[in-house]
């Protein structure tokens, strides 16, 4: 069943094309990722998605809704994890739950059995500024994952973070994403990271924003798949895409 | 690490220190030795002394002071509050009122002092006006940046959240804020009780200005620079006790700025 589809988007910004005819969809457990270099429009296209922007044409549908300009029906980790640093993390992981009109000590109590497998344990009552960097990212995944909606919208959720942290991040989200039955689109820029993580990839071009490529890595076997040579072809083939546009 | 700093903080006062007394030591001397004439600027010694001899009358006249003043500032910061939100709240508010919030604040609060008096008469009330007008618009003008300091990416965070307006403002707005409201509140602390005095100057019965006014018409110097010396102090507490405030109320921003 396809969860999430995004019909033929089309946005202008300042009188020229931001982004043409984006079309993408996004199936249950699924993790699909929108890949493509720094400033193409992928955040507006997530700010549509979620919501927060309006499209010039086109639709999203959740579950054959339409909700096209309507916040509140999508899970959204924005870049630069936006964590409200007057808040401890438990407080801020469970902002969805009150806002939605849960009672704190409710709310607090739904994010408490998740600490751990966020790997947050101990850091509850821990303000944002006290924490690592990549504690912080999970913080922010935490909270997007809290909203409790069907699909995850992720900005660069792991763009901040050294090669050596993102490594790490990758296998740990990668096994929470199964534990949870996540169905999730995020943004990257990050080839590498958009082929290990990522079930369907959409290749995005340069002005206007409009999708090239969509892969589907075949990782069967996935331990060795970022050594394999087919790791490297799916990169040319990303690569050249890229480029030629 | 902590006895280190405790020693470091107190070497940065030194100069200070150094300095200020030399300054009462050249002011004892000018005295003494009457190089200005006493009944004009008299010995820091006599001065401390009136604080010993007029004790009673000083703390009663600084205690109706401290009510005007810590009245006006409530009545300015609860005022200040409520334009900035309202401003924020309603666009039409803010472009109506925006401009004669700035030129009203043209207007020397010292010249508004005089028609106050003669508008209100001469109790606390034309006192505790001046003050909450002088201290209104530091708080007005800093909750209304500070309203407007949060970037988008917050607002559409919490809209995705799905969030209404007035949570937007709880949770994001107010707590941003805080910050802005305390540096504004620095500031009136410092306006409140000079202009608490300032508005006595004017007529009353009981106040540190009245008493300034009766021992400038007494030529009682010594007593004129008591109270200057008392000012001073009670605005130095005041703005001390601001900082407390600004540390308790947001924590968050001085550890943030401790880490980097």
């Amino acid at each position: 069943m396809e969860n999430l589809v995004i019909e033929n988007l089309t946005k202008t910004y300042n009188k020229s094309l931001l982004i043409k005819d984006i079309s993408m969809s996004v199936k249950e457990n699924e993790i699909v990722s929108l890949l493509g270099v720094s400033g193409v429009g992928k955040t507006t296209i997530f700010n549509i998605v979620a919501g927060v922007d309006k499209p010039d044409s086109g639709k999203i549908l959740l579950n054959g809704k339409d909700i096209t300009n309507k916040p509140g029906y999508i899970s959204y980790m924005p870049q630069n994890n936006l964590l409200l640093p007057y808040k401890n993390i438990i407080d801020n992981v469970s902002l969805p739950l009150i806002i939605r009109g849960e009672r704190k000590e409710e709310a607090r109590q739904k994010a408490l059995p998740y600490f751990e497998l966020f790997k947050l344990a101990s850091a509850e009552k821990k303000y944002p500024h006290e924490i690592s960097g990549g504690m912080k990212q999970r913080a922010a995944l935490f909270r997007t994952y809290m909203y409790s909606k069907p699909i995850m919208l992720l900005d660069e959720p792991f763009c901040a973070l050294d090669a050596i942290t993102k490594l790490s991040m990758y296998e740990w989200f990668s096994k929470v994403s199964k534990e949870l039955k996540l169905s999730v689109l995020f943004i990257t820029h990050d080839i590498d990271e958009a082929l290990v993580l990522s079930d369907k990839i959409y290749v995005i071009s340069k002005f206007p924003g409009q999708i090239v490529d969509v892969l589907t890595p075949d990782k069967t076997k996935k331990e060795e798949f970022l050594l394999s040579s087919k790791f490297m072809q799916y990169k040319k083939q990303i690569l050249e895409n890229l480029r030629i546009l | 690490m902590k006895r280190l700093s405790i020693n470091n903080n107190i070497k940065n006062k030194i100069p200070a220190l150094i300095v200020f007394m030399v300054i009462f030591l050249l002011w004892q001397m000018a005295s003494s030795f009457e190089f200005i004439p006493k009944f004009m600027l008299p010995s820091p010694i006599s001065v401390l002394y009136v604080f010993t001899s007029d004790y009673n009358l000083l703390i009663t006249n600084l205690t109706t002071t401290l009510f005007e003043a810590i009245a006006g500032l409530l009545v300015g910061i609860f005022l200040g509050f409520l334009i900035a939100f309202l401003m924020d709240k309603f666009k039409i508010i803010y472009k109506a009122f925006y401009p004669i919030l700035i030129i009203s604040q043209t207007v020397p609060t010292i010249a508004i002092a005089p028609i106050l008096v003669l508008f209100l008469g001469y109790g606390l009330f034309p006192k505790i006006t001046l003050v909450a007008l002088c201290c209104f618009f530091p708080i007005a003008i800093s909750f209304l940046s500070g309203f407007e300091s949060p970037s988008i990416d917050y607002m559409n965070l919490l809209k995705t959240m799905g969030a209404n307006k007035n949570q937007i403002f709880i949770y994001i707005k107010l707590p941003f804020s805080l910050k802005f409201f305390c540096s504004g509140l620095k500031i009136s602390v410092s306006y409140a009780f000079v202009a608490a005095v300032v508005s006595e100057w004017l007529g009353g019965i009981s106040g540190l200005g009245v008493y300034m006014i009766r021992a400038k018409k007494s030529y009682a110097f010594d007593k004129m620079f008591a109270v200057l010396l008392l000012i001073c102090i009670v605005s130095f507490i005041f703005i001390k006790i601001a900082e407390l405030f600004e540390k308790c109320v947001i924590p968050w921003e001085r550890k943030r700025q401790d880490d980097e």
